[in-house]
């Protein structure tokens, strides 16, 4: 194993197309930051430019975050060219005559990959937190938590990448898988949207209506009037989004990483770093269509709705968990394929 | 015994590619598989090299087969890095064994004669070039056993001589076994010691090189000053001989003694000015046995 181990970074090393993507990876940040100070410099026009600490840790994720945007992205292209290029050549079966199993050789292509995954996150959030703290923007980790949260994106890329490892080496034509890969990567943003827009379960709802109930009496009204209809929460699209937040990582782009077009609002408020993730249907316009539920309770009662809203330290771990389980996942099924196939 | 395969069977789907195979290769042979296309020899070698494994049967091997390197092999087409040089793909077989760099590297490629093929890439190469690399990746690491599928295909004529010479010097100077299969029959009874004839999955003969030169009657073919007399003579004393004319010649059927015939012709003050025998070759034995399965 130690071997092939040795040969696949080797042959990364050796190969000019992953330093290529490497070097544009930690490149990105860069420009991004340069791009933006730029535009600064013009609308400041040389006056003095004063940034506040919320500002400055939303920028500094703003700057580091995106890599999981384009590392999937480069990697769906890369991994499945480079790995097939061991079945087009046929060096896989030098592999298997030098002696070494299957479990090795799928291992060791998995364990490399991976690893060239994480270099590339890496890469991107050092110059991305190097380019920062020289701009003008300076850089805010937030104590060092925003590298923690940092982390959660890298290993759902991790798992990622093991899928797209996992199909170079089960799919011969080295086309397919990576059709296969660019097609999964696409899909990001609209399983994403999908899966948190269903991230809420009965439970939350239960507690919202208590609460809704609450203050409609409050307010003088009489809440059996106004009941809440939760067939119209837990509709078709229930039952095909939740179990797609529940099950995968998808939802992490929208919980995640923060559009670009909210730096352009450009006030203190809607640029925070926040500490925790809004769980609830209710801010979605598209929610309140479907529901024709009025909006009764604001972010400060929604924030007292069990489940509404969740600490990032918890989104995390439920990540990192559901990264682990997918590799797991990917790992074990790709290696009950790969077993039984003709390497020739 | 280096290699002893008993009752191997290789099934795709509903088709039976190897129907109970047994072979038994022994340490120094070069073994030569002898059969017509689809006849399941590269199926045998990817057994043997751990490519395939058979649907039945089992092998045994008379070396530690779980150490990396003690087969190399050449099976169907070169396996190489298109994009890299040769000498990079040598190391990439390295990596591959676990060996350090070293000097040995450009004496392999010095032996397959591709030493000034300097960055040029493998993809590059001829036919000819990408089999000798090829044979170079396969004999990393000083391999027990070779398996080499048609390794001359596509050679030039002095390549498949440097290759056959390669070979038999791996063999005897290094005690390298090597199981070889070639469609060039010629070629084949020059380099190997012991052949197995395979035909539709089956093992139906393996012999040695002896058993093939001694499988017909030998036949020497004598030309003379006076065939008419040195035929009667021959007769006389008790060799079957027979006169055959245009251009005359006396042949002598069975193994005979040159010296006594030599002795005969020099009394009787006959000239010989050619003698040559004749033994059964591959392409003659080969068609006796598959033919002979084939009517059987």
């Amino acid at each position: 194993m130690v071997e092939l181990l040795k040969f696949e970074f080797y042959r990364l090393y050796k190969s000019k197309l992953s330093w290529i993507i490497l070097g544009v990876m930690a490149l990105l940040p860069v420009l991004a930051v340069v791009a933006l100070s730029l535009i600064v410099l013009y609308v400041s026009r040389g006056q003095d430019f004063e940034i506040e600490a919320e500002q400055s840790r939303f920028l500094t994720w703003l700057f580091i975050s995106y890599f999981y945007k384009w590392v999937p992205m480069v990697l769906a292209l890369f991994i499945p060219l480079f790995v097939g290029r061991d079945y087009r050549d046929g060096f896989i079966r030098n592999k298997l005559t030098a002696g070494h199993t299957r479990m090795q050789i799928f291992g060791a292509a998995v364990i490399s990959k991976a690893t060239y995954a994480a270099a590339l996150c890496i890469a991107y959030i050092t110059t991305g937190l190097i380019a920062s703290f020289i701009s003008p923007f300076g850089a805010d980790i937030n104590g060092g938590e925003m590298l923690v949260r940092a982390f959660s994106l890298m290993l759902s890329v991790i798992a990622t990448s093991v899928l797209f490892t996992v199909l170079a080496l089960i799919i011969k034509n080295r086309a397919v898988p990576v059709i296969l890969s660019v097609l999964f990567v696409m899909s990001f943003g609209v399983a994403s949207t999908l899966a948190t827009t269903f991230a809420y379960d009965h439970a939350m709802i239960n507690d919202y209506e208590r609460i809704r109930d609450k203050k409609i009496d409050k307010m003088g009204y009489d809440p059996d009037e106004m009941e809440l209809d939760k067939d119209k929460f837990f509709n078709f699209g229930w039952y095909i989004g939740h179990p797609i937040f529940v099950m995968t990582n998808a939802g992490m782009q929208d919980e995640f990483i923060t559009g670009t077009t909210s730096i352009m609002i450009l006030n203190a408020e809607s640029l925070q770093y926040s500490d925790e993730i809004p769980r609830h249907p209710f801010n979605s316009l598209v929610t309140t269509l479907v529901t024709q539920e009025m909006n009764f309770l604001d972010e400060k009662d929604l924030k007292k709705v069990d489940g509404a809203y969740v600490s990032v330290g918890t989104v995390e771990l439920q990540y990192n968990i559901k990264s682990v389980l997918w590799t797991a996942v990917y790992f074990g099924a790709g290696y009950a394929l790969f077993r039984k196939k003709n390497v020739f | 015994m280096i290699l002893k395969a008993t009752g191997l069977c290789k099934n795709y789907g509903s088709k039976q590619i190897l129907k109970d195979v047994n072979i038994t290769i022994n340490k120094g042979d070069i073994y030569g598989l002898v059969g017509r296309n689809g006849a399941g020899k590269t199926t045998i070698m990817r057994i043997m090299t751990g490519l395939q494994v058979p649907t039945k049967g089992n092998i045994e091997y008379g070396y530690e087969r779980g150490r990396l390197g003690t087969t190399g092999a050449l099976v169907e087409l070169p396996s190489i890095y298109a994009n890299k040089s040769a000498e990079e793909n040598i190391k990439f077989q390295y990596l591959n064994l676990g060996l350090k760099f070293d000097d040995s590297i450009k004496e392999l490629l010095t032996l397959v004669g591709l030493e000034n093929t300097g960055n040029k890439k493998a993809g590059k190469f001829s036919l000819g070039m990408r089999q000798r690399l090829g044979i170079a990746i396969a004999m990393v690491g000083d391999p027990e056993v070779l398996v080499l599928d048609e390794p001359i295909n596509g050679l030039d004529p002095q390549g498949i001589i440097e290759v056959r010479d390669l070979l038999i010097k791996l063999n005897r100077e290094k005690g390298i076994t090597i199981v070889i299969s070639s469609h060039i029959l010629s070629e084949l009874s020059k380099l190997a010691t012991r052949f197995g004839f395979i035909e539709d999955g089956k093992m139906i003969r393996e012999c040695t090189s002896y058993d093939i030169e001694h499988a017909g009657e030998k036949l020497m073919i004598i030309k003379s000053s006076n065939v008419q007399e040195f035929n009667a003579l021959l007769n006389a004393n008790g060799f079957k001989s027979e006169l055959i004319s245009n251009p005359d010649k006396v042949t002598i059927h069975g193994e005979v003694d040159i010296i006594d015939i030599a002795m005969i012709a020099k009394n009787a003050g006959i000239k010989i000015t050619d003698l040559r025998t004749v033994e059964t070759d591959l392409e003659e034995f080969y068609v006796d046995v598959v033919g002979g399965m084939n009517h059987g």
